[in-house]
């Protein structure tokens, strides 16, 4: 093939390159970047990401969207780029995967968003109180109040959502407290069904007996009864957690210790939006403030349908929570959004 | 790049391989192709079953919810419309309400509500909501699955079961309601749908209408699921799996099936970049497979055909290295085919050429060392023909010249050579009618004449020669050479031999005139001297001093008849102590009266302590002569008459080499007309003379030269045209 180079093509394909170089290397404005912030229906996390998501959106230009997944799809989507970072990382539920994918370099912990989680296996106060039933070691004498209407020879225990890592550790901890021979586990698909179950069984007077976690709406009065558990110790747990992820049985268990849930970031997003996580890292609630404005308000006023709305709540009735995470030019911008809602009160 | 294509193994190898890599290449594409329809087709198959399996086993799974329903249906209690025995009955099964969170109903045969349990619940309708579906347990008395259904703010499905009266006729419909987001019910589908929380395969379940009743997201329950392909394929009753795109938008694997007896259908769903990068992993096995196969395969191709060709590069290389000339034997491999023959046959062929190359070689040395020879003898003829003196010309028979020598070249110049031969010869447009050249041509003998030829500015005479140097076969003249012999200098020589006996017999004439004139000179000093003794005159008498005048003058004339005689005798040749100022003496004897006559004054400056010095004393005498003779000319030529500038300085000193006396120097220095520069370099050239011809010979000098030189000494002439001349004779000291 005879090719005849000529100066003219010789300049088409520099400038060609050139262009592609210039694309390539360009900055992208902070307008084309779409945040992806992970969400797995959990009420707290649903109102943390519309925080940031108006913060985010409002203050720094970004677009956001909401990546339904399980925590342990986010194990892997995490880790792959697919969701830029998680408001809601229970870290002692996923300290394996943490410490591998933290070695790997692929995520960053952006530190606490919110401290005094809890976790814990609740029956009914009524119950507990009824039957004097205090640890969970009482359980297994009473396995025929939660009997499994598909296997009446067992009780049933309520177990975390599918997906949840937490289905893993309580399986290893019914094993290790001999409850397995008592109990089947069912693990509902959302947290929704999962506090509905909990709810009607309250409303109906139904013994019932699994997991649960705070803080949340349900555990904001005082219906449930924590079972006792040998308290936490780090040792203890580590292998729980371990014997979770592999699947293999242990010989003992402990308690849950107060987590301290934490923002992780996939590695990529420093490089991606360094503003955006300047701001996660200094975003973090108190714990009170969620009971008062996600649990008791809604309690009292049957709020939130729209999470979005208690997010704008939050920003315009608590500015002196939020307005430290962000630049003086992104508070300037989210005053001047939040002053055009006409929501303000 | 075409080098490569030179090697016959190179080519080989290329036309072996490229098929090779082409079909390999074919093949890639082929088996790219093949390996991912082929595992396309195998994951729709298996996804296509998975979901058929999936949707059995959710069926089996979601029968015990009929099953328990039926046995609610099948109690007297219910049969009896006794309600508050059922209510006694569900205490004992409360649990059930985890799954059938809307209660448990049992509706009339028209449809309506008649009992329910628990008696509050967010299920407040009053007739069965599916009018098709209630139809449906009344026609055909199986359990009914519905499609999704809002109530009470909720999405639900109901599952019910037909009451079968004693006549097995259809008595009502216990049904159990079922939240869509709330009930347990989903536990059941993620036990039966999902394998592992986390992976990325996993199933959901949809309606008649297409809503989703179960996702792993939960958002998406109660949502419509119908622009998904799978979904439409699978609302439709079909069985398959197929590539799409699902809720969110990614690109799955779908496979579908419905759950038997529900009217519902399953969806499966497998992230189809993960079965990619399976097809990509075991394609690239493939073609390393493939490849690596093809590569051993060249290599082997490569190795065989380099085994294979090695004779053949031997050939090769044998054949180079004949062609380079060095006749080498290549090993011959005993492979018993073709090429076996060919290289012994190549080894046959190399010794042969191998001999005669030699053969050739030896004779080419021959020929060379001949041809050296014949250079050699032809450079020495043309160096002896360059060598003379003749101008020497050949000449073919058409009258052309062929070839001339260098003499010839000087005097006819180069042009001569290829001309006519009587235009350079004759300087004429043809032949004169008796030329030689012809003749000799014509008769074929040789012939001679004198001719002249233009040779450095006039014409010379020459003895031409022609010479017959070649001749045909029929004997006829083919080539002549012509010498052409300067006679010039012949003709001189003779003249001057011819001169030179004149002057020998003049010296004997002299000689003998003076030895006749002796005696009688004798005899008058003899007789002036008796006079003198006999007629003593007085002083005072004026005659009284002629005898001793008489016998002066007499003694005067023997003296310079001794000098003649001296002169005119021939020397002994032998070389003596010789006192230059001796000889200058005698020499001025001899002129001193033609000097007197001539006016011309002679100034001596000879140191007396000059020393002897070694030579012929004859010889000096003659040369001092010469120089005074030629001096006398020059200042008369200036002077004819008396003039105070009408002088000769003569001057003797001694030159010194080292501090040692070496050579006695003696000056002539005349102011006459002097000597041209032009003329000063011929001077001492025989035969050359400024004089007119009946006043010089020419000889003068170039004796006078020879003869110093054969003394050893030197004698140099310098001189300002028309003011002076000085002749320098150096003379070895006699030691």
């Amino acid at each position: 093939m005879n090719i005849k180079i000529t100066t003219q093509k010789i300049f088409a394909v520099a400038a060609a390159l050139l262009l592609l170089i210039l694309y390539l290397f360009s900055t992208p404005k902070p307008a084309d970047i779409v945040i992806r912030l992970h969400d797995d229906q959990i009420d707290i996390q649903r109102l943390t990401n519309a925080i940031a998501a108006l913060i985010i959106k409002q203050g720094y230009g970004y677009q956001v969207t909401l990546v339904e997944s399980t925590i342990k799809e986010v194990h892997s989507r995490l880790i792959r780029g697919d969701i830029d970072v998680t408001l809601e990382m229970w870290k002692a539920n996923n300290l394996v995967w943490f410490d591998n994918a933290q070695t790997q370099g692929r995520v960053v912990d952006l530190g606490t968003i919110y401290s005094q989680g809890r976790q814990y296996w609740i029956i009914p106060r009524w119950y507990a109180e009824e039957k004097g039933i205090r640890s969970v070691f009482d359980m297994k004498d009473h396995w025929q109040d939660f009997v499994d209407p598909e296997d009446p020879s067992k009780g049933l225990f309520f177990n975390c959502i599918f997906g949840w890592s937490c289905r893993d550790i309580n399986r290893v901890k019914l094993e290790a407290y001999g409850l397995d021979r008592f109990f089947n586990t069912v693990s509902p698909t959302s947290p929704k069904a999962l506090k509905s179950i909990y709810e009607s069984a309250l409303e109906r007077k139904l013994p019932v007996f699994g997991y649960y976690w705070e803080p949340n709406a349900l555990m904001a009065g005082r219906d449930w009864y924590p079972l006792e558990e040998p308290d936490y110790a780090a040792d203890v747990w580590k292998e729980v957690v371990e014997s979770a992820a592999e699947e293999a049985p242990v010989g003992r268990a402990c308690a849950w210790d107060v987590n301290t849930v934490h923002k992780i970031a996939h590695s990529r997003l420093m490089a991606k939006a360094p503003d955006v996580v300047e701001m996660l890292k200094n975003m973090e609630i108190p714990v009170q403030l969620f009971n008062q404005i996600l649990f008791q308000r809604d309690r009292e006023q049957g709020l939130p349908r729209d999470f979005r709305d208690t997010a704008l709540y939050f920003l315009i009735h608590h500015p002196d929570q939020w307005q430290g995470w962000v630049t003086p030019e992104a508070r300037e911008k989210i005053m001047a959004f939040l002053a055009g809602t006409g929501t303000a009160s | 790049m075409f080098s490569y294509f030179k090697s016959i193994h190179n080519k080989i190898i290329f036309w072996t391989l490229l098929p090779t890599f082409f079909v390999m290449g074919v093949l890639s594409v082929f088996s790219l192709v093949t390996i991912k329809n082929a595992a396309l087709e195998v994951v729709r198959k298996r996804d296509a079953e998975v979901a058929e399996m999936a949707g059995q086993r959710l069926a089996e799974n979601m029968a015990r919810y009929p099953l328990f329903l039926q046995t609610l249906a099948d109690t007297p209690a219910l049969k009896a419309g006794d309600f508050e025995g059922m209510d006694r009955a569900m205490a004992q099964s409360r649990n059930w309400l985890h799954f059938f969170d809307g209660g448990i109903f049992f509706f009339t045969p028209q449809g309506r509500r008649a009992w329910c349990y628990p008696e509050k619940s967010f299920y407040t309708e009053e007739v069965f909501p599916d009018v098709a579906g209630f139809q449906a347990l009344g026609r055909t008395l199986r359990p009914y699955f519905s499609d999704i259904l809002t109530a009470g703010g909720r999405d639900l499905i109901l599952i019910a079961v037909p009451m079968v009266g004693p006549d097995n006729a259809f008595a009502g419909v216990v049904a159990g309601v079922c939240s869509l987001n709330f009930s347990t019910l989903g536990t059941t589908y993620t036990k039966v749908l999902e394998y592992k929380s986390g992976e990325a395969s996993y199933a959901y379940l949809v309606d008649r209408k297409g809503r989703v009743l179960y996702h792993r997201q939960p958002s998406l329950i109660g949502e419509s699921a119908l622009v998904n392909e799978p979904v439409t394929a699978v609302i439709a009753g079909g069985t398959g799996a197929m590539v799409t795109k699902n809720i969110t938008g990614e690109k799955v694997i779908s496979g579908y099936a419905p759950v038997p007896g529900t009217g519902w259908g399953i969806v499966t769903q497998g992230n189809w970049s993960l079965i990619q990068d399976l097809i990509r992993v075991y394609t690239r096995y493939s073609l390393i497979i493939l490849w690596g196969g093809g590569i051993i395969f060249a290599l082997a191709v490569s190795f065989f055909m380099q085994r294979l060709l090695e004779p053949v590069r031997d050939l090769t290389q044998g054949a180079a290295q004949i062609a380079n000339g060095h006749f080498i034997e290549i090993p011959v491999k005993k492979t018993g085919d073709e090429i076996e023959v060919l290289s012994r046959q190549f080894n046959s062929m190399a010794r042969a050429m191998k001999a005669s190359f030699s053969a050739i070689h030896n004779r080419i040395d021959e020929l060379n060392q001949a041809q050296k020879a014949l250079t050699r003898s032809e450079e020495k003829i043309r160096g002896i023909i360059n060598a003379v003196n003749d101008v020497m010309l050949m000449v073919d028979d058409t009258g052309e010249v062929q070839w001339i020598n260098d003499k010839a070249r000087q005097v006819m110049g180069a042009q001569a050579e290829g001309a006519p031969y009587y235009k350079p010869l004759y300087r004429r447009p043809e032949p004169p009618e008796d030329c030689i050249v012809a003749a000799c041509f014509e008769q074929g003998a040789e012939n001679d004449t004198e001719i002249q030829l233009w040779n450095q500015g006039k014409y010379q005479d020459f003895w031409l020669t022609a010479n017959v140097a070649q001749r045909n076969t029929a004997g006829r003249v083919t080539r002549v050479v012509v010498v052409c012999r300067n006679l010039t200098e012949k003709k001189r020589l003779r003249s001057e031999v011819l001169r030179n006996a004149q002057l020998a017999a003049l010296g004997e004439l002299a000689a003998g005139v003076a030895h006749e004139i002796n005696n009688p000179i004798n005899g008058i000093i003899n007789y002036a001297q008796i006079v003198e003794d006999l007629q003593a005159l007085p002083q005072n008498n004026p005659h009284s001093q002629l005898p001793s005048r008489i016998i002066k003058e007499a003694e005067r004339i023997a003296i310079i008849v001794s000098k003649l005689l001296s002169f005119a005798r021939a020397g002994t040749e032998k070389k003596e102590a010789v006192m230059i100022s001796e000889v200058m003496e005698d020499s001025l004897d001899l002129t001193r009266a033609m000097l007197r006559k001539e006016h011309i004054q002679v100034e001596m400056n000879i140191p007396v302590d000059l020393p002897p010095c070694r030579a012929v004393i004859h010889q000096i005498q003659q040369i001092f002569l010469n120089i005074i003779g030629n001096a006398r000319y020059a200042l008369n030529q200036k002077y004819p008459g008396v003039d105070p500038d009408k002088r000769l300085v003569i001057t003797c000193s001694v030159v010194r080499e080292e501090g040692e006396p070496a050579m006695v120097r003696t000056e002539f220095k005349d102011y006459g007309v002097g000597i041209s520069k032009t003329v000063l370099g011929k001077i001492c050239n025989p035969f050359f003379s400024t004089k007119p011809p009946d006043q010089g010979t020419g000889l003068g000098l170039s004796i006078s030269y020879g003869i110093i030189e054969e003394h050893d000494g030197e004698l140099d002439i310098r001189s300002v045209e028309g003011k002076w001349t000085v002749v320098t004779i150096d003379l070895p000291v006699w030691v």
